[in-house]
């Protein structure tokens, strides 16, 4: 079948032999993916985690709060449940590992060392078991703190790395801090705080120097700050609910995990309280999964790339997941298109990419490609993830977003990057590990 | 520093499943590519095992010390493998080193059959290395004393197997419901309830479309009761640590 749908083809009507126009559809997943597959499959789940990290949005009548001072909204109104609430209060903290930390959650650190709870050998967090309904055994409380990060057993995994990953860094630091008898609290806590900081510092660097590298467009990362300082930061329901759902596109239906290919509706955790006896138990090599930056060696797996589709097998709740992407971006309000914020933002991208995504030309782009009229207005108020979807069919290069959708991804985690602020090091600290990769820091922790 | 291990025989979804080329000739060989030479290797799975068992109970007793024993124990110990407990790091060098400190026996029942005497038997019940049953009754006595649990030694090709005995069950059921008009279900939503079970139990369609080795072999037990005889003795004659 010929491929009339990727960046740089002449497109083709119906014709040319494109099956009907469905983003979850098996035959339009095959047309659309191919020639998008550059990236290796492991940063799908290292872009998931970045969401997680950055936010958890709740409609305000959910989640009791304190009003700040000057704040005299009636929240009583009609829009009661579309103000929306970060349950993630610290965005790109990695919250999503820490919670608020060890004195508060005693399920997830040990009091007496308040490091995480994580076995030694252990590759996912351990099962709090209690019998449930039917026999079934509750495996949903576990020692994580964001349950999220059980969405499937590659994100599980890759989280208690990061688990590990402090404690490894957390007992380099402890001698440096001196303390005495065998459970000192104080000098406990400086530790996971000192940790907790350094460890933070990783993710942002690799957050920076790969994830970014990744997925944006060389052109938009070869922007300055000065350059890129005009762009809005788009809000937080429009960053996960808008630019974020375009992750969605990355799933691929197989993956290879070593010479075996696993599937992934055989990884993907529907219900909370589903086990992963069967899929923990697969050896993973993680070559195959991310880049080995540190000697220049290309992942050799499974490779995705963003595009105008999403796998079949991509379920949730026994629905293409982009059906209910769709429903949380009616609830949720971020910005489309057609906004007056988004059109603005759009008028201040050099000419040739504002010209390439006025609504009526990526209507005639994409009518011309699926052979079957769309209107302009559709693609103007639709949510904003098809757009970027398109875009990055269109426009974007191996795999990547196209110009907005890097532009808006940069900008957003930049900014939140900026906002951090966290403990610099003691001086006096040993010299702390310090991977420059997420291959190399799944490689430093221990078994 | 892992504890609680097991070792069984290997299934057809489990990683590194080693393959046995040219069986019984000079050129015998055991490695992890399913194919030498364009000829599929027999994979050393617990089918191999129950197979083996099969032709090991036809044959004269293989004495210990013999070259036909060391290899038979040989090819029998490949089939095995060092299983950690669910969520220790599959990875772990340390379960190569258990497998390779570890020495198969193989050993016989025996039965005395006599003219006009009754039958002396000897059966011979192994029993397993402490704690290893200890950890597993910990983990199942957890589960409600209720219908419904995961029944023990069930494994994702069982589920197979039983969803395609049932298949003709599920389709009467199918055509059988009636909505709460009393109306029978419309072809669609039979299509999309067919789906969701294929989806949750696995779908005859993925196994034979596959292109990996273990799921085509998987395929083929789904059509072969006497495969499906062999891994069943296979598992069970393995598997009573577990």
């Amino acid at each position: 079948m010929p491929n009339t749908f990727t960046n740089n083809t002449p497109p083709a009507g119906r014709a040319g032999g494109l099956p009907p126009f469905d983003f979850s559809s098996r035959a339009w997943r095959d047309i659309s993916i191919a020639g998008k597959e550059h990236i290796p499959v492991g940063y799908t789940y290292f872009g998931q985690l970045i969401g997680h990290d950055l936010g958890n949005s709740t409609p305000l009548a959910n989640a009791p709060f304190a009003r700040e001072t000057g704040d005299d909204h009636d929240y009583g109104g009609d829009d009661w449940t579309r103000i929306r609430h970060n349950l993630i209060e610290n965005p790109l903290t990695l919250e999503t590992i820490y919670g608020p930390g060890p004195m508060m959650l005693p399920h997830l650190y040990d009091p007496n060392t308040f490091l995480f709870r994580v076995k030694p050998g252990a590759i996912i967090s351990q099962p709090y078991r209690e019998p449930g309904p039917q026999g079934r055994n509750i495996q949903s409380v576990r020692a994580l703190y964001d349950g999220r990060n059980r969405d499937t057993t590659i994100l599980h995994r890759l989280t208690v790395i990061w688990m590990k990953f402090h404690n490894k860094v957390a007992l380099e630091i402890e001698p440096a801090l001196g303390g005495g008898g065998t459970f000192d609290k104080v000098t406990k806590l400086a530790a996971y705080a000192q940790a907790r900081s350094h460890v933070l510092s990783i993710w942002h660097k690799l957050i920076q120097t790969e994830f970014l590298d990744i997925f944006c467009d060389p052109d938009v990362m070869a922007m300055t700050p000065q350059q890129m300082a005009p762009f809005a930061v788009v809000d937080e329901a429009t960053l996960l609910h808008g630019v974020f759902r375009t992750f969605h596109a990355l799933p691929r239906s197989e993956y290879r995990f070593t010479q075996r290919h696993r599937s992934l509706r055989e990884f993907l955790l529907g219900r909370p309280d589903n086990d992963e006896k069967v899929s923990s138990s697969w050896k993973l090599d993680w070559r195959l999964f991310f880049h080995d930056l540190a000697n220049g060696v290309p992942a050799d797996g499974t490779k995705t790339g963003l595009c105008a589709s999403c796998s079949p097998d991509l379920m949730a709740r026994g629905a293409p997941v982009l059906d209910l992407d769709v429903i949380t971006a009616q609830t949720t309000d971020p910005l489309t298109l057609a906004s007056p914020d988004m059109v603005a933002l759009i008028a201040q991208l050099p000419a040739p990419w504002a010209a390439q995504l006025a609504p009526d030309t990526l209507a005639q782009r994409l009518s011309a490609a699926i052979g079957q009229p769309v209107a302009t207005e559709a693609l103007g108020n639709c949510p904003l993830f098809f757009v970027l979807m398109l875009e990055a069919q269109f426009h974007g290069r191996d795999g990547r977003f196209g110009p907005l959708g890097s532009i808006l991804l940069r900008r957003a985690i930049e900014t939140a990057m900026s906002r951090t602020v966290f403990r610099a090091p003691d001086p006096g600290l040993p010299n702390l590990s310090k991977p420059g990769s997420m291959l190399a820091l799944i490689s430093t922790t221990p078994i | 520093m892992v504890k609680n291990y097991i070792i069984v025989g290997r299934r057809l979804d489990d990683d590194d499943i080693k393959y046995l080329h040219g069986a019984g000739t000079e050129n015998e060989t055991v490695d992890m590519n399913a194919e030498k030479d364009g000829v599929a290797g027999i994979p050393l799975t617990v089918e191999f095992i129950g197979r083996t068992m099969v032709e090991l109970s036809e044959g004269e007793r293989l004495q210990e010390g013999t070259p036909e024993y060391d290899r038979m124990a040989g090819l029998l110990k490949h089939a095995m493998t060092v299983r950690p407990p669910t969520g220790h790091d599959p990875s772990d060098p340390e379960l190569d080193r258990i497998w390779e400190k570890t020495t198969i026996v193989i050993d016989y029942d025996e039965r005395v059959s006599e003219e006009g005497q009754t039958d002396t038997n000897v059966r011979k019940l192994v029993v397993p290395v402490k704690e290893t049953l200890a950890f597993r009754a910990d983990e199942i006595a957890a589960m409600d004393n209720t219908p419904g649990f995961e029944p023990p030694l069930s494994y994702e090709l069982d589920r197979r197997l039983m969803k395609a005995h049932f298949g003709s069950l599920f389709h009467d059921i199918l055509d059988d419901a009636r909505d709460s008009n009393d109306a029978p279900l419309s072809d669609d939503v039979k299509q999309a309830l067919g789906k969701l079970i294929d989806e949750r139990l696995g779908s005859m369609e993925d196994l034979a479309n596959s292109a990996d080795p273990a799921k085509q072999n998987m395929y083929a037990i789904l059509n072969s009761p006497v495969s499906a005889f062999h891994r069943a003795v296979g598992i069970y004659i393995t598997e009573m640590c577990n």
